[in-house]
């Protein structure tokens, strides 16, 4: 139990991380912002993945999988063109890459 | 008496309020609006969530003045001057109204102000008619047109101008029509030597001045507390420099009217007297162009400073402002959050750019003299100063110090030693102006010279005297104050010289101090009879010591027959003085006040053209029309009926409407002997004699026994003027407890019925009575007390009587139900004040009508049972009734009147409810069914549920949700660390457990994927 404890609050620390370089990386040089809005958008933010994965894992199990895929990833955007898209074409690239990377070993 | 030390000034006005013959009632009207709601169904906070309307009757009851009946008919206008169509409108609209009357300097306000006092002269029988204008030369102007035009015998006015005291108060008793000043009835007022309630007429003159807390506010204020049926007519050129302004004026007399003209409105143009307005633009001359070159260039550094550190705007050198430096160092001053070391800094900066704007504003204005000697005095405070070590600015010793300045100075000395030398071209100007103007005048003209500097005004006549022109004698006219001492090095060295602690030390330099003293007054003896061998001798000295009233005096009365004939004014001259008829006005410099502007030209044209000449240089044109373009506006706006105004009394009763009677007034000799003086004081002597029957042409009809009178004066006791129908002397304490029985059905009932509460409101002290309760709180059952609470407690439970002690406290609830067992309505009251309250435990607890009407049969029969009096019951009727209509969701929530409320409570109960109760008279017109709302009811996702608890966490600042946030920055922190630090990312990840019996390949594929995508 103290184990999934550490490894939630070790977690949220790396969501943190990258929600606050993300948030640098968006906003204007001369905007601030706040721990406590920092905080919350994690927090948001870990809400949605808790979810996504929930869903994840349902849809996998649906299929009669144990492993998580691309697909499921898919299945869950499915409502969100854009961000489908977006997944789709990165993964073709990922694709590409990795058969690139194949094919030099 | 009783006692009223325990009651505040506004519970003192309220009780006097009520003998006088206005009566104000006001009406609230409010009515529920739409509120925001948070997703809580909370009422966010800070709205309004009524609105509300205000409507105030305000209506005059009959005048306790005496009238005089037979003159009631008509009105006299006196036709001895020719008839002005404008004094004519504005004398019928002064007669029932209070009126501002703003008309334009030399258009006869003191002639209007006179047609109005002989009426009220007329129309009253014994009251009192007071002028009062805020000058002496003004109230003898006054004196000379009342007398001189209406012919009201001498026999009933007064002077009380130089009056002591003890003979003002026997004057006030005798007569009638007073001329004096405001400080002189606020004092008498107050004293008690007069007494309000027999005005009937208040002239004031100049009214703009009432505002603040000048004489004429304070009493106003203080009549208005025992006597609203009187009539003012406020008399003035220049109402405000603004329309906020205007409105102080209006509200603080009272005013139901304002009568403006202009110089250019059609009936009164016809009569003005032409006025030849000349705009003269001069250019600065070459070497004051220099000068402000030059002092730009050393000031720069400094102003860059500024600019960068952000404390002044970006401008050239030439352009700093005094004005806006000065704004922006008391902006720093005032700012807590900077560092105090910077501040001063910044505070140094500003000063200096002040004291250079301050240079540029007398180099442009008022020329190379004026400036020099400023400079001067600044330059030697500061090097003395600095090097004595007592400042270290070094900003300011970097400018003052600075080579370019050193070599401008010296050219400028050297420029200025010249005597013949114009430090401005203004001066040449006014010169050429003034010996043109005096050689085509008539002899007996005049001309002032108006400036706002001392120093200037000595420039100028200086200059005009060396011309040497024997057709012009200038004088300099200034106030009392002293001239500014300028810095003294030798004494500032001194004194903040190290001092020697012994004894001799002290002798020594106690002795220094004399012998230094004793130079300074000889060389002040030499220079004033240097000053006296000189022909400006008089005005030099005068600019140096300032000039008492005496020598104003004998300046104007010189400068009035000839002796002088260029008068060259600070603002004092501007308004107030009695200068007499002037030909040509020049003005060195201009104000951006557009009344002194007016006040300066109003000076002349008055009975024949006059000339006006204005002076501009530098941006003083754009300033002057700006000025008189918002006065434009002003009167605009006042036309258009941009201010509210007070109802005032008629005093005449409504069904007299005088007519008016056109006549033309025989004068008295006497009357007339006034016409022909020209001197302020001639007039009031003589006005004074005449009135108090010392003219050798009238009989003696009283000899004063002045002796025997002032005797009888000093044992003459104060008058206190109390409201009419008070109680006085003293009441034993015993007699003001309030004697209660308890009759058989609990209720308490006075002893002494006639101490009942609603009659006698001004002593809200004998109801109030803390003995009695205190008696009744220690008896368990207290019967008062459950008259109130039975009710409520049954009604909604604790939650409900909780609130309602919350409001009512235990002696207020106890403390009402004697009155209220003798009012019945007064039983609704706190019914209506709880009617909201009600509405909003229905929230909280959703209940059904159907309930509600139970209830009602419950609680009717529990009365019913419980009290089988007659009374009472009908009480328990009417709320009854009430509480149904409420229920039916069309509850008529009476309008909540002031007048109303103060029949049945009593003023503090009063006060105390509407204080606690904002909400008294709100009116649900269609109430809205909150409690049924679904969005409450269900619970949120789980997901929607954690945010909303983080947002709320984070907006309550809960302390463990704080640490956690903390916590994980701080892992957020480290982790960003170690990775700028260049550690693999992997190498402090939290391991994450994967399961076994998955495919590798598919998730490293996503891996990898997810951390490249994350790490650009």
């Amino acid at each position: 139990m103290d184990e999934e404890k550490r490894l939630k609050s070790q977690l949220r620390g790396k969501l943190w991380f990258y929600v606050e370089s993300i948030i640098k990386r968006e906003l204007l040089d001369d905007v601030k912002y706040t721990p406590k809005y920092v905080n919350t958008l994690t927090e948001l933010v870990y809400q949605q993945i808790c979810e996504v994965g929930g869903d994840l894992e349902a849809f996998a199990q649906h299929a009669g999988r144990s492993v998580i895929t691309s697909e499921d990833m898919l299945l869950r955007t499915r409502k969100n063109k854009d961000l489908q898209d977006f997944l789709k074409l990165r993964l073709m690239e990922l694709r590409d890459a990795k058969e690139g990377r194949q094919s030099k070993r | 008496m009783a006692d009223l030390s325990d009651l505040s000034d506004e519970d003192l006005e309220s009780l006097l309020e009520n003998n006088v013959n206005r009566s104000v009632n006001e009406t609230v009207t409010r009515r529920s609006i739409p509120v925001q709601r948070d997703l809580f169904m909370n009422v966010l906070p800070n709205q309004r969530t009524f609105y509300e309307e205000t409507h105030v009757d305000v209506k005059y009851g009959p005048t306790h003045h005496q009238l005089n009946e037979e003159n009631l008919h008509e009105y006299i206008y006196p036709t001895n001057y020719e008839v002005r169509q404008y004094q004519y409108d504005i004398v019928r609209c002064a007669l029932f109204e209070n009126v501002l009357c703003a008309i334009p300097t030399g258009t006869g306000k003191t002639f209007i102000a006179s047609t109005v006092m002989l009426n009220y002269y007329r129309w009253t029988k014994t009251s009192k008619i007071i002028f009062t204008a805020p000058t002496r030369p003004l109230v003898a102007q006054q004196i000379k047109a009342c007398l001189g035009i209406t012919g009201i015998p001498y026999s009933d006015t007064a002077i009380l101008l130089d009056k002591s005291r003890k003979n003002r108060e026997e004057i006030w008793q005798q007569k009638r029509v007073f001329f004096t000043t405001p400080q002189v009835v606020e004092n008498d007022l107050k004293r008690g030597v007069l007494n309000p309630k027999d005005v009937v007429l208040l002239v004031i003159d100049e009214a703009h001045r009432a505002r603040g807390n000048y004489a004429y506010v304070e009493l106003t204020k203080f009549i208005d507390r025992f006597n609203t049926s009187y009539r003012l007519l406020a008399l003035t050129a220049t109402p405000a420099a603004d329309l906020q302004g205007v409105q102080e004026v209006v509200n603080n007399l009272h005013i139901s009217k304002v009568e403006l003209r202009t110089e250019d409105s059609l009936d009164v143009a016809r009569y003005m007297m032409n006025r030849d307005r000349e705009m003269v633009e001069i250019e600065l001359i070459p070497e004051i162009e220099e000068v402000i070159e030059q002092i730009g260039i050393a000031i720069a550094p400094v102003l860059q400073e500024a600019i960068q550190l952000g404390i002044y705007d970006n401008c050239e050198p030439h352009q700093i402002n005094a004005f806006v430096a000065m704004q922006q160092s008391q902006k720093i001053i005032l700012n807590p959050s900077l560092p105090e070391g910077l501040k001063w800094k910044n505070f140094f900066i500003l000063q200096l750019l002040s004291q250079v704007g301050h240079m540029y504003r007398r180099l442009r204005i008022y020329g190379l003299r004026a400036f020099y000697n400023y400079f001067q005095n600044k330059y030697t405070e500061f090097t003395t100063k600095y090097t004595m070590k007592k400042s270290t600015n070094k900003t300011a010793a970097n400018f003052y110090y600075s080579p370019i300045l050193k070599t401008v100075i010296d050219k400028c000395k050297q420029q200025l030693e010249d005597p013949d030398f114009h430090g401005h071209e203004k001066l040449t100007y006014l010169n050429n102006e003034l010996r043109d103007f005096f050689v085509l005048a008539r002899p007996d003209s005049r001309a002032i010279i108006f400036t706002e500097l001392r120093e200037s005004a000595l420039e100028i006549v200086k200059s005009i005297d060396i011309i040497n022109d024997s057709a012009l004698r200038p004088h300099i006219f200034i106030g009392q104050a002293k001239g500014k001492e300028q810095f003294d090095e030798e004494t500032y060295v001194r004194k903040n010289k190290p001092k020697g602690r012994s004894k001799a030390d002290r002798l020594r330099r106690i002795e220094e101090e004399k012998r230094v003293e004793e130079e300074k007054k000889k060389q002040k003896e030499q220079a004033k009879l240097d000053r006296t061998a000189r022909r400006t001798g008089s005005s030099e000295e005068a600019q140096l010591s300032g000039m008492n009233q005496k020598q104003q005096k004998t300046v104007i009365s010189d400068f009035k027959k000839g002796i002088y004939n260029v008068l060259v004014c600070t603002s004092i001259g501007e308004e107030g003085l009695d200068i007499g008829e002037v030909d040509l006005i020049i003005c060195f410099d201009s104000t951006s006040s557009p009344i002194k502007n007016i006040q300066r030209m109003g000076r002349t044209g008055r009975k024949r053209d006059g000339r006006i000449v204005l002076l501009f240089s530098g941006n003083e044109k754009f300033k002057f029309e700006q000025a008189m373009n918002d006065y434009g506006n002003l009167q605009n706006a006042i036309t258009h009926d941009a201010l509210e105004y007070t109802k005032s009394d008629r005093i005449l009763p409504a069904n007299y409407t005088p007519q008016c009677k056109e006549k033309f007034i025989i004068i008295s000799n006497e009357n007339d002997e006034v016409n022909r003086l020209e001197d302020s004081d001639e007039v009031i002597k003589y006005a004074t004699q005449a009135m108090l029957g010392k003219l050798k042409t009238k009989n003696k009809k009283e000899p004063k026994p002045k002796k025997t009178s002032a005797k009888a004066k000093k044992a003459s006791e104060k008058t206190f003027f109390m409201p009419d129908n008070v109680n006085e002397g003293f009441t034993s304490a015993s007699s003001m407890l309030n004697k209660y029985t308890i009759n058989e059905f609990g209720e308490k009932v006075n002893v002494d019925p006639s101490v009942s509460v609603s009659e006698k409101i001004i002593k809200p002290k004998k109801e109030w009575n803390m003995l009695d309760e205190i008696e009744y709180d220690s008896v368990e059952i207290s019967p008062a007390k459950s008259q109130v609470e039975e009710p409520s407690q049954a009604k909604k439970g604790d939650a409900l009587q909780q609130l309602q002690q919350g409001i009512l406290t235990p002696d207020e609830t106890t403390n009402h139900i004697p009155s209220a067992s003798q009012n019945s309505s007064v039983q609704t009251e706190p019914r209506t004040v709880l009617e909201p309250i009600l509405k909003k435990l229905k929230l909280s607890h959703p209940e059904n009508d159907a309930d509600n009407h139970d209830y009602t049969a419950l609680s009717k029969s529990d009365s019913a049972s419980l009290e089988p009096s007659t009374e009472p019951q009908k009480i328990r009727q009417k709320r009854h009734e009430r509480e149904k209509e409420f229920d039916n969701g069309f509850e008529l929530a009476p309008v909540f009147t002031a007048a109303d409320s103060s029949q049945l409570l009593t003023n503090q109960e009063q006060k105390y409810f509407l204080k606690k109760y904002v909400p008294d008279t709100v009116q649900w017109s269609i109430a809205p069914d909150l409690f049924r709302a679904k969005t409450s009811k269900i619970p949120h996702v789980v997901k929607i549920d954690t945010i909303l608890k983080t947002f709320q966490d984070m907006h309550a600042n809960t302390r463990e949700k704080i640490i956690e946030m903390n916590r994980t920055n701080a892992l957020a922190r480290s982790m960003g660390y170690n990775r700028s630090v260049g550690m693999e990312l992997e190498v402090m990840l939290p391991s994450i457990i994967v399961p076994t019996s998955t495919n590798p390949a598919d998730l490293l594929e996503d891996e990898d994927g997810l951390s490249d995508f994350l790490s650009d």
